[in-house]
């Protein structure tokens, strides 16, 4: 396998990475994932929300993460959540990563379930929410209530991935196209 | 380059002038000089009172008219539509103005290699290296700066200078005439380049026959000039009453010319070198290819150093609020080809793959996210006024000579960033929670709206996040199918 060869190769599948990628942002995109439960937190004092709107939602089989600046270690926090579509859902939670993950818990339409997180240390600690559901219907998020809490949604690591395969696939194959012609056989002249 | 232009379009306006241009262009698919200022447009966009006292574009006529067949197509395009929908779908389509020029510039700019006896390989590979790895593909990627279109033009009627003074043929020189003063109608500080091409074409027609056989292009020349300059008066006059008046206002040339240089060439945030890094390659070559070809390459230099000193002495020589050295694109792939006569020698080949390759990293980062997003977020930081152009204030002069701060380091670092909220909003596009600002009816707002959160900046995720209707996504089908075909024969090139 010569040089140019290996070069025109990795141009091919540069390329196909990258218009791959943008199929799935704009299939991902156009087809849309309805929230199908809404979250809320209670446990720590009330207080205003440091940033972002204080409401928020689990897409179907979605990922969410909550950042929660929590400023009394010796109050328990719990997640609340009330599924809004039909059919059954498992939740999850998982804190700090793969710290202390709660079992999953199959909870019914409309049924309200609490994910006792526990205490926290003062501080930000993310909590994330996983949910798992079939099937998904829209339904109304509910606003967080009565919590010093400061909430960003970490996007599924899926999507992560391909946004970045994108973002470094379009450069990649540029630089490969580059090298492609700065190599080989001597000039036609 | 028509397909990875194509693809990476931005499809919305960064700038007034843009604004500016897109209403002119508008204006003019349906048949006016001028159009309507209303509210929103009227301290966004750059506008001039015209000759019956409304309101018409500012700045060279070239950008608007070049966009006008898309702004037609887009029109149509809109018909069902109504309101800011039927608006975007037309931005959508004149965003391609300039993808279009830049793909043609690059065209032109492997056929002046070729010209100065670059193989057809390395020709491909210089071209590639001005398309992708200089400013050259940013402001294909922006909406409607008339850098680009003025660079085309001067570019060509080099093109067609060196033709004509290398076969004394006379509609060659005429053509050469007519695009360099079409260089003109998109910027008024192409006119130098227009009596520099000629002393050209007199000169090296001379040099290379005699003075009879170079009196035929010379004379072609200056009437291809007089016919385009002629059209540009009566331009000027049916926009602004006045043919003398070729759109813009009192413009400060009045600053130090040692500063603007120093900011132009030496500064960490708006060197030329940094946006555009094979121009030092070709700087460095000079030498030696000043005597392979020294009449083309003197030619370029004179143009390139025109330009650097004419925007030196400007108040505004960043070109702010946009990504890099902006002006200094005007004459920066002439500046580039000057290394054509060399880069069949190894080291040369090698130097110029390197510097393009650096220069798609650093050009990669100002396409992924939106130029306007930093400047805001350093206008936050340092506390200061956002809309700057004169460099002044606290956070415009960081982003100028601050090398935290420079527009690539700081486009790096929000990187993750625009990763994020692109990965969030496909997980969320309906924005159940509330977190995607709907677009603003508002021709201001909506330009700013789109700096607001750091995105993917290129047109086809803005049609998704605007919601705009799902068709205009067809419009990667053919984009794509350019890519692929110009790939295919690409791959052909020995």
């Amino acid at each position: 396998l010569s040089l140019r060869k290996a070069v025109s190769i990795a141009l091919v599948i540069s390329a196909g990475v990258f218009i791959l990628g943008m199929a799935y942002v704009i299939v991902r995109s156009l087809v849309g994932t309805e929230p199908v439960a809404t979250i809320s937190v209670s446990g720590n004092p009330p207080g205003p929300p440091r940033f972002g709107d204080p409401s928020t939602s689990v897409s179907r089989n979605g990922v969410r993460a909550l950042v929660i600046t929590t400023n009394d270690s010796s109050v328990p926090l719990a997640v609340k959540m009330r599924l809004a579509s039909t059919g059954p859902a498992t939740f999850s939670a998982g804190l700090g990563g793969s710290l202390r993950a709660a079992r999953p818990e199959v909870v019914q339409e409309g049924q309200e379930f609490t994910l006792p997180v526990g205490q926290l240390p003062v501080g930000r600690t993310v909590v994330r929410i996983y949910a798992k559901t079939i099937p998904a219907t829209t339904g109304p998020p509910i606003v967080l209530e009565q919590l010093r809490i400061a909430w960003e949604a970490a996007p599924s690591p899926l999507s992560r991935v391909v946004v970045w395969s994108l973002l470094i696939a379009g450069p990649l194959f540029l630089l490969l196209l580059t090298i492609r012609f700065a190599i080989g056989p001597p000039p036609d002249r | 380059m028509l397909g990875i232009f194509g693809i990476t379009a931005g499809g919305h306006t960064y700038a007034g002038d843009e604004e500016g241009y897109y209403q002119q262009a508008k204006a003019f698919s349906g048949g006016s000089y001028a159009f309507p200022l209303t509210e929103d447009v009227r301290y966004v966009a750059a506008w001039r009172f015209g000759r019956d006292g409304l309101a018409t574009g500012g700045g060279g006529i070239g950008s608007p008219a070049v966009a006008t067949p898309l702004a037609t197509v887009g029109r149509i395009a809109s018909a069902t539509e109504s309101g800011v929908q039927a608006d975007e779908i037309v931005r959508v389509f004149v965003g391609f103005t300039n993808t279009l020029v830049g793909a043609l510039l690059v065209a032109v700019c492997f056929l002046i290699a070729r010209q100065l006896g670059a193989s057809r390989r390395d020709g491909v590979l210089l071209a590639l290296v001005i398309g992708v790895g200089t400013l050259v593909w940013t402001y294909a990627h922006q909406f409607l700066f008339s850098e680009l279109l003025t660079a085309l033009l001067v570019c060509a009627a080099s093109l067609m200078a060196i033709r004509a003074s290398t076969t004394a043929t006379w509609w060659i020189g005429a053509v050469a005439g007519g695009l360099a003063m079409g260089g003109v109608f998109a910027r008024a500080t192409a006119l130098p380049f227009v009596i520099l091409i000629g002393i050209y074409v007199l000169a090296a027609s001379w040099w290379r026959w005699d003075w009879r056989a170079a009196v035929r292009p010379t004379v072609s020349y200056t009437a291809g000039v007089a016919l385009t300059g002629l059209l540009l008066l009566l331009a000027n006059w049916w926009r602004y009453g006045n043919s003398s008046d070729v759109g813009y206002g009192q413009a400060p040339f009045e600053m130090s010319v040692w500063e603007g240089l120093h900011g132009l060439l030496l500064s960490s945030g708006k060197s030329t070198f940094i946006f555009a890094p094979v121009a030092l390659v070709a700087l460095v070559a000079l030498p030696w290819s000043v005597r392979r070809r020294p009449a083309e390459v003197v030619l370029f230099l004179a143009i390139a150093v025109t330009n650097l000193l004419i925007f030196a002495r400007f108040s505004g020589w960043s070109g702010d609020q946009a990504w890099g050295p902006r002006y200094m694109l005007i004459a920066l792939p002439l500046f580039i080809l000057t290394v054509a006569p060399v880069i069949s020698g190894i080291a040369w080949r090698s130097a110029v793959a390197t510097a393009g390759c650096i220069g798609v990293l650093v050009t990669t980062v100002g396409i992924a996210v939106n130029p306007l997003s930093w400047f805001g977020r350093a206008a936050a930081e340092f506390g200061t006024e956002w809309r700057d152009d004169v460099g002044a204030q606290a956070h415009i002069h960081e982003i100028h000579f601050g090398p935290a701060s420079s527009q690539p380091v700081a486009h790096a670092r929000l990187l993750p960033e625009a990763a994020d909220s692109t990965a969030r909003f496909i997980d969320d596009p309906a924005g159940a929670d509330g977190r995607w600002a709907p677009l603003p009816m508002r021709v201001d707002e909506r330009m700013g709206w789109h700096a607001e959160t750091v995105q993917l900046d290129m047109w086809w995720y803005w049609v998704l996040r605007r919601g705009n209707p799902e068709w205009l996504l067809l419009l990667l089908v053919p984009i794509s199918a350019a890519g692929v075909v110009g790939g295919t024969a690409l791959g052909r090139v020995r």
